[in-house]
């Protein structure tokens, strides 16, 4: 009986150790890189927007869609003359299997990859992925995510690159 | 006669500066402050919002108009080593005074770490800790910070240089 729980409390601390988000995984590779640049916004940060006034009812969709978020992490580097090949092992690090892709967007500087992680029929993780030229970029914004506000609250927090949802949001 | 309500106004701002303080805050002060190269200050932000409006940063004025005072402290990392102490002890300290932390980034090696105490009065605290190679720079505000420019300024440090 004790083997068993001592199996089950394995079991459940492996999950633990190996389930930790795509983002997670480049930060524990690249924690001690000085050549990249990290961000981490708690769910502290997001619910100081729980009890804000809005002016009008579309700043307090956006205002609740904010609220509603858990966290934000990014993971970037500038000047990376390897910025095509981290793209690529970023995706051999996401688990692929847990997210699906919303959409990508190709052009001659960069690739970008829009991941989503669905669970009870809410999007519990959007995740960014860039590559260009010289630049490289994965941001994993998580909680409980509106779609169709995602681009106004990357206009709030000035996260370019989120703005192409909307394109999306209209071809809708 | 001037001069010396000048003089009571400065005594009393300077007091009132730290009076307002936190208790983490007077403590890294006070720890340190008979270490070589440690310099603090604070005073109003009175000052420093009427820079950015002069300068014509009304986006940085009209989030910092109810900031009502500032103070830092400079610390070299040298000065911990000789107290025997950590910076992951200071922000123990931070956490138990009852500051949250909102947001932290990395850039450079240089670590910027974000901390508020909320009030109802909108009276808050925020404590920003810079961690270089050299220094800990611990900066305190007293007031109110619009959240929607804390979000911009904390997620926006290292996307800006992406410019997607």
């Amino acid at each position: 009986m004790k083997k068993i729980v001592v199996a089950l409390v394995m079991m459940v601390v492996i999950n633990g150790a190996f389930g930790q988000d795509a983002i997670s995984k480049f930060f524990s590779k690249y924690q001690n890189d000085e050549s990249f640049s990290q961000v981490t916004v708690s769910s502290k940060m997001f619910s100081l927007f729980t009890n804000m006034e809005a002016d009008t009812p579309e700043d307090k969709e956006v205002l609740d869609a904010i609220s509603k978020l858990k966290g934000l992490r990014i993971l970037a580097k500038d000047d990376a003359r390897n910025a095509r090949d981290l793209y690529k092992e970023a995706f051999t690090l996401v688990p692929m299997k847990e997210y699906e892709e919303l959409m990508s967007v190709r052009d001659k500087d960069k690739d970008m990859k829009f991941l989503i992680k669905e669970g009870g029929g809410k999007i519990s993780e959007l995740l960014m992925i860039m590559g260009g030229n010289e630049e490289f970029m994965v941001l994993s914004l998580y909680g409980e995510i509106d779609l169709k506000q995602i681009s106004r609250i990357g206009k709030k927090m000035d996260v370019k690159g989120l703005e192409h949802l909307d394109k999306m949001d209209k071809k809708n | 006669m001037k001069t010396i309500a000048a003089g009571f106004i400065l005594v009393f701002l300077f007091s009132t500066a730290s009076f307002s303080q936190s208790d983490s805050f007077i403590a890294l002060k006070e720890k340190f402050a008979y270490h070589k190269d440690v310099y603090t200050f604070s005073s109003s932000a009175f000052l420093g919002s009427a820079l950015f409006l002069m300068a014509g940063e009304h986006e940085f004025y009209d989030a910092i108009k109810n900031i009502k005072r500032v103070g830092f402290v400079i610390v070299p990392r040298e000065a911990f080593k000789r107290e025997n102490v950590s910076v992951a002890g200071f922000k123990n300290v931070i956490r138990q005074d009852s500051f949250y932390e909102l947001a932290h980034m990395k850039e450079h090696g240089d670590l910027i770490t974000f901390y508020m105490k909320s009030t109802e009065s909108k009276n808050n605290r925020y404590m920003i800790l810079v961690e270089d190679h050299e220094n800990v720079v611990a900066i305190e505000l007293t007031g109110y910070i619009d959240p929607e420019f804390l979000l911009k300024c904390e997620s926006h440090a290292n996307i800006e240089k992406s410019e997607l």
